[in-house]
């Protein structure tokens, strides 16, 4: 099966690229930890690894390991690594996960092209039940309305996809329009988190019982609807250093993780570059001032105010 | 009825009957079963006896006929004042001092087993400084339900320790239920118990317990496991709880021989098997959805699962009265489960990998069956474990199959006949295939 990366740069989509940047920071928070080279990054880096590019720039983590499901095309992979210390690991990640070495603290950001689905969930599982803590995990997946007819509804189309017992008591076929899907998807990865801890907690003691703090809860369309949803694993007694890595202060951080919890929303407006430079200029905005330029939309301004800091630079090269 | 008395007429009778008692306590355990609970109090007797849990020179022989059933141990005998005060209660109270690392926990066992058995049982037993001997008629007894009480027919206390009577047990009972007769008389039934006996007693059995079934010895079932330098099982320990109430639980996952009897995991609580070859998803089989692990096939015949949970006091383990399985709902279970899914998922993928092997590649290239057949059986106990399954990560050629779809039609039968005849073909299926071809090769292809 052909990845999305053959038809899509990554580098390219805007809102990903923001969502990248956001991301990052919230790992650089772990610090509070202790070093983050001792953290491990595990994702799927296709062709282009542009997480794994940022993640080794921004924070220096080393150990870096890419699972690829793409067997044939491994000497493709093995030659866009931008860093020789990213470890491939080819096969699906259903059987890929659980020939890694747990014990590492890890930061995960699981970037699936498909939709939530039953072996999307079994990953979410898998790590929730042996993530060592403190580790950062964050699934991305295609969040669209799935096609819609009178005869063929969507809650069918998602029952099929992730199982019976996983969709939430009471969704409705209307649930599941617009970012309803996004809702609903989020819902079901996150019981499928606190199951899995429920049942790893048994024999803990009290102070080391893993505890799960939503930190992402991101939604965006370069494209297709996306969603992502992630936070921390940690320990009981681990609440101070979380506390000391004062994830709220991020503005796009959303730790309420309720079944009705707002999402932040990755909307990119549209500017040219000369407005971006003009835009940067008076940012951060002293209080009360108000960001200008000519007849660009009050909501466009907005949207650059708050992403201006992670926003992307594209431009043509000659090289 | 005769009238109440006045400070009678609020009261509502909440009284249970005997009948109720013995009914509803012997549905919900199978006859063999009931007979392996009966091994299980004589074990505990061992296991007052030999705190090291070496049982050489103990014995626990059965005789179980058409006309009568008989349980003999000397395994130290039941206590005067414990056959007294506990040991014939319905339900154990929390007074009674239990047997370190037991396997009778829930004060039913042996009750429940006689009365499952016939209507006339006898008791005889010998303890270091008392004997005790107690003869009950179910039928007569349940007539009464205000008295519950049973009465030795002799007895004797506080004797010297050192009187040269043996130690131990006889437990008979006669006039047996016609069912549970005829079950005694049918060879397939006594199989079908000298099997469970041996299963649930291995351990203590491979401890020197000598356990016969009428008057045939009884072998342990060894627990064994492949091992060699690159096939190593997977292996956990966890634990829980504090002092006399800590658990310890020791996790085994690797393949053994392909025998479909053998598959799965088989759990034990302090020595006693409550779950054998079980491949349900009460032992993490068919895990998110198949995803995480698969629903059992064939195909995993190798896969040999060990839980051995153990705990001086028995009520913290996590197993079901009648000891036939585990308390899926209790917390600590749960989190032994995740451990056992943990340690089985490489496993699976190594025995999905020996099943590709097979399909693609020839004899002589089958490098994962080729470790399978130079490692060598050894027993749980002592075989060489790592952390998490170890097995050669050799990735098999997946065999070419892209997906294929039949398309079935219908034409007129005299266009398809001049069709054959210009494509050249004999069948009809050719005609299709052939105008497919024809069809792609000028439009599809690029």
């Amino acid at each position: 099966m052909a990845g999305s990366y053959e038809s899509i740069n990554y580098a390219l989509r805007p809102a990903k690229a923001i969502e990248r940047k956001m991301l990052c920071e919230c790992f650089r928070r772990l610090t509070e930890f202790g070093a983050l080279e001792s953290f491990r990054y595990v994702g799927f880096g296709s062709t282009y690894f542009s997480d794994f590019a940022l993640v080794h720039r921004a924070l220096g983590i080393q150990q870096m390991v890419s699972i690829e499901k793409d067997i044939e095309n491994r000497q493709r992979f093995q030659f866009n690594r931008p860093y020789r210390c990213i470890e491939m690991k080819y096969g699906h990640s259903n059987t890929v996960l659980s020939t890694l070495n747990w014990n590492i603290p890890t930061i995960g950001w699981f970037d699936y092209d498909d939709r939530l689905d039953a072996g999307i969930l079994a990953d979410v599982q898998y790590v929730t039940m042996s993530a060592s803590p403190v580790s950062l995990f964050a699934f991305t997946v295609n969040a669209h309305p799935y096609d819609y007819s009178e005869t063929n509804p969507r809650l069918p189309q998602l029952t099929e996809l992730v199982g019976e017992g996983k969709v939430p008591n009471g969704t409705a076929e209307k649930d599941l329009s617009g970012w309803g899907t996004a809702a609903v998807s989020r819902r079901i990865m996150t019981n499928e988190i606190r199951e899995t801890l429920n049942a790893r907690n048994g024999a803990l003691p009290t102070a080391n019982q893993i505890l799960y703090k939503q930190l992402f809860y991101f939604r965006y369309a370069d494209g297709a609807k996306m969603l992502t949803v992630g936070g921390l694993l940690y320990e009981r007694r681990q609440a101070n250093l979380v506390a000391k890595c004062d994830f709220e202060s991020l503005s796009f951080v959303q730790t309420n993780s309720r079944a009705n919890c707002a999402p932040y929303s990755i909307e990119v407006p549209s500017l040219t570059y000369r407005e971006i430079r003009h835009l940067d200029g008076q940012l951060p905005r002293i209080r009360r001032s108000r960001l200008r330029s000519p007849r660009v939309p009050r909501k466009d301004l907005q949207r650059y105010e708050a992403l201006y800091r992670h926003f992307p630079h594209f431009g043509e090269l000659v090289i | 009825m005769p009238d109440k008395r006045d400070d009678e007429k609020g009261i509502v009778n909440a009284w249970p009957t005997k009948e109720f008692f013995i009914s509803m306590l012997t549905k919900d355990i199978e006859l063999t079963r009931s007979i392996v609970d009966l091994v299980d109090n004589a074990l505990d007797g061992a296991r007052r006896l030999r705190k090291n849990h070496d049982y050489d020179g103990l014995f626990v022989k059965i005789e179980a006929n058409p006309h009568h059933f008989k349980i003999t141990d000397n395994c130290g005998g039941i206590d005067i004042d414990l056959a007294r005060d506990y040991a014939f209660r319905f339900g154990r109270t929390s007074q009674m001092k239990p047997t370190a690392h037991s396997v009778g926990q829930f004060g039913v066992g042996m009750k429940r087993s006689l009365f499952k058995i016939g209507k006339k049982f006898s008791i005889r037993s010998d303890a270091p400084t008392s004997w005790f001997l107690l003869n009950v008629d179910v039928d007569r007894w349940k007539k009464d339900d205000e008295r519950w009480e049973f009465e030795f027919d002799d007895y004797a206390e506080d004797l010297p320790e050192d009187d040269d009577r043996s130690l131990g047990t006889t437990l008979s009972v006669t006039s047996l239920h016609a069912s549970v007769s005829e079950a005694f008389g049918d060879e397939n039934f006594q199989n079908k118990l000298a099997k469970e006996i041996r299963e649930a007693h291995t351990q203590s059995i491979e401890g020197g317990l000598k356990v016969s079934l009428g008057g045939v010895p009884l072998e342990a079932r060894p627990l064994l496991l492949l091992e060699s330098k690159d096939l190593k099982p997977g292996f956990h320990e966890m634990s829980w709880g504090k002092g006399k109430s800590e658990v310890i639980v020791k996790l085994y996952a690797g393949v053994g021989d392909s025998k479909p009897g053998e598959a799965g995991w088989n759990i034990f609580c302090n020595g006693r098997l409550v779950l054998g070859s079980d491949r349900t998803s009460v032992t993490g089989w068919s895990e998110g959805s198949g995803r995480l692990v698969p629903q059992f096939h064939p195909q995993y015949n190798r896969f040999r699962g060990f839980a051995f949970l153990d705990s001086e006091d028995t009520t913290a383990l996590p197993w079901n009265t009648t000891k036939t399985g585990v308390d899926t709902d209790s917390p600590h279970y749960k989190s032994v489960r995740i451990e056992m899914i943990k340690l089985m998922r490489p496993v699976i993928d190594f025995l999905n990998r020996l099943a590709t092997e097979r399909k693609t590649e020839d004899e002589d290239d089958r490098v994962l069956e080729a470790t399978i057949q130079k490692a060598k059986v050894a027993d749980v106990e002592s075989v060489s474990v790592a952390k998490a399954f170890k097995a050669p990560l050799i990735v098999p050629t997946k065999p070419p199959s892209p997906e294929m779809v039949r398309i079935s039609y219908l034409r007129l039968h005299k266009q398809v006949l001049k069709a054959k005849k210009k494509l050249g073909v004999s069948t009809s299926r050719e005609v299709g295939e052939k105008t497919f071809d024809y069809f792609y090769k000028t439009e599809c292809e690029e």
